[in-house]
């Protein structure tokens, strides 16, 4: 409660009455001191001296100035210098990934070039017929194994046939606007009037719905064939073309309770392969 | 001989505490005047040193004064004593008139400490014999800022010294 009086009372006991240290008796000889001093300096240039050893006392403490520059130049041209790196580090990596995605653009090119070639000399054997292209758009398993492809022409009929660099591959399943469904020729569906290239016998062969893979229909067990006879087709019934190799003859088969063999014909003709098909009347 | 005198500082610690202003007021008003490039400096130490005249005319001592006046007249490259003979008038005449001084308002204290700036400056000019407009225009220009900054000084000065003595 008497704590503030108390205070006040010490402070003007400590303050207002205080004479103070600069009485007139001091404050007379430190002047003259001063002044013998200041004619110290004027006549031996005292200060001169003072200020040479005083320099050469701080000099510590005036190099942290440049010394603290230099520690911050070093550390930040250390951390410019990282960092330029790894911006240039970024630089080439966006490079190279850009230089990759332009080689498989090209290797893409350069792959349909081939086909668009292979399918180009393919459709020499076509002689006068017209020829469409179409591109593939898209590759279905289920429920039926099918290819979707794009055409910018409406002059495909259903009666086509398809081929891509292998050859022939399949035939017209559905016709879209601007796209066409392609069924497999390995389609158990569809049957094909072939010959034995070799022996020249008529035979059908139809699919087995496994890709590459095509079964003989009712050959006689007193029939013509040896494994790795060539199969092509023979253009009966006209809705095949003529000549085409459809497969060779991998397996075959005899059964005890049946007249017939059972033939397997294989190709390696890929049916997704590519990206473009050829269609053409047969 | 009662609780307060427990809390206080010995008036060696006083005595240290009032010298390191005045040599960290030196400094800065050295380092402010390499900075400015200016010819006249602003009297920082000079300031600090009215106030601890007027505010403990008992603690502060000659040493102090003369050492921070040298300290000045070293660093500035004037002759020694020249900082030393106008403290030492400072000192005496703020000691003098210190019950005065401490009963005017702040504003009041500015302007005394403005006028006290002006002549500092003045003894400066004519000791340097460098008489140009733009010196003139210089004077002017400290001798506000000096009294502008008084009340900062004086505040900043006033907190540390209560804070010395009775730790609040």
């Amino acid at each position: 409660m008497f704590g503030g009086e108390h205070k006040q009372t010490d402070i003007a006991q400590t303050a207002i009455f205080t004479t103070g240290s600069m009485r007139a008796s001091r404050f007379y000889p430190a002047i003259i001191f001063t002044f013998l001093i200041m004619y110290g300096d004027y006549s031996f240039d005292l200060s001169s001296k003072i200020r040479f050893v005083s320099s050469y006392l701080f000099t510590p403490f005036t190099q942290i100035e440049y010394l603290a520059k230099d520690s911050f130049n070093s550390f930040d041209s250390y951390f410019s210098s990282q960092k330029k790196l790894s911006e240039e580090i970024n630089t080439l990596r966006n490079q190279i990934r850009d230089l990759e995605n332009q080689n498989l653009a090209l290797k893409n090119i350069k792959a349909s070039l081939n086909e668009l070639e292979e399918l180009f000399d393919l459709s020499k054997s076509f002689q006068e017929r017209e020829i469409f292209l179409g591109k593939i758009t898209d590759y279905k398993k289920f429920p039926k194994e099918l290819v979707l492809v794009e055409t910018r022409t409406n002059k495909i009929s259903k009666d086509m046939i398809a081929f891509n660099v292998f050859g022939l591959i399949g035939v017209i399943d559905e016709l879209l606007n601007n796209s066409i469904k392609i069924t497999p020729l390995h389609d158990a569906s569809i049957k094909v009037p072939a010959k034995n290239s070799r022996t020249l016998e008529n035979i059908i062969i139809v699919g087995t719905g496994k890709p590459k893979i095509f079964q003989i229909e009712e050959f006689k067990k007193n029939g013509d064939i040896k494994r790795g006879d060539e199969i092509i087709s023979s253009g009966l019934g006209g809705r095949f073309p003529e000549g085409f190799l459809l497969g060779k003859v991998t397996e075959i088969k005899e059964n005890d309770q049946s007249n017939f063999l059972l033939i397997t014909v294989e190709n390696t003709f890929d049916f997704s392969f590519g990206s473009t098909i050829l269609f053409t009347k047969p | 001989m009662n609780s307060l005198d427990d809390k206080k500082p010995s008036i060696f610690n006083f005595y240290f505490f009032v010298g390191i202003t005045l040599i960290i007021s030196s400094i800065v008003e050295v380092l402010l005047n390499d900075f400015l490039l200016s010819r006249l400096s602003l009297p920082l130490t000079l300031m600090t040193l009215i106030y601890w005249n007027v505010a403990t005319p008992r603690s502060i001592g000659f040493f102090w004064t003369m050492l921070s006046g040298f300290i000045l007249d070293i660093f500035l490259g004037y002759l020694l004593g020249i900082h030393v003979v106008i403290f030492l008038l400072a000192s005496y005449f703020s000691q003098r008139y210190f019950h005065r001084f401490r009963a005017l308002f702040r504003l009041q204290q500015s302007l005394i400490v403005a006028i006290i700036v002006f002549i500092y400056q003045i003894y400066f000019i004519l000791i340097s014999n460098n008489f140009s407009l733009s010196i003139i225009f210089e004077l002017l220009i400290l001798t506000i800022i000096s009294s502008l900054s008084w009340p900062i000084i004086y505040g900043v000065l006033r907190y540390l010294r209560i804070k010395l003595t009775y730790g609040q």
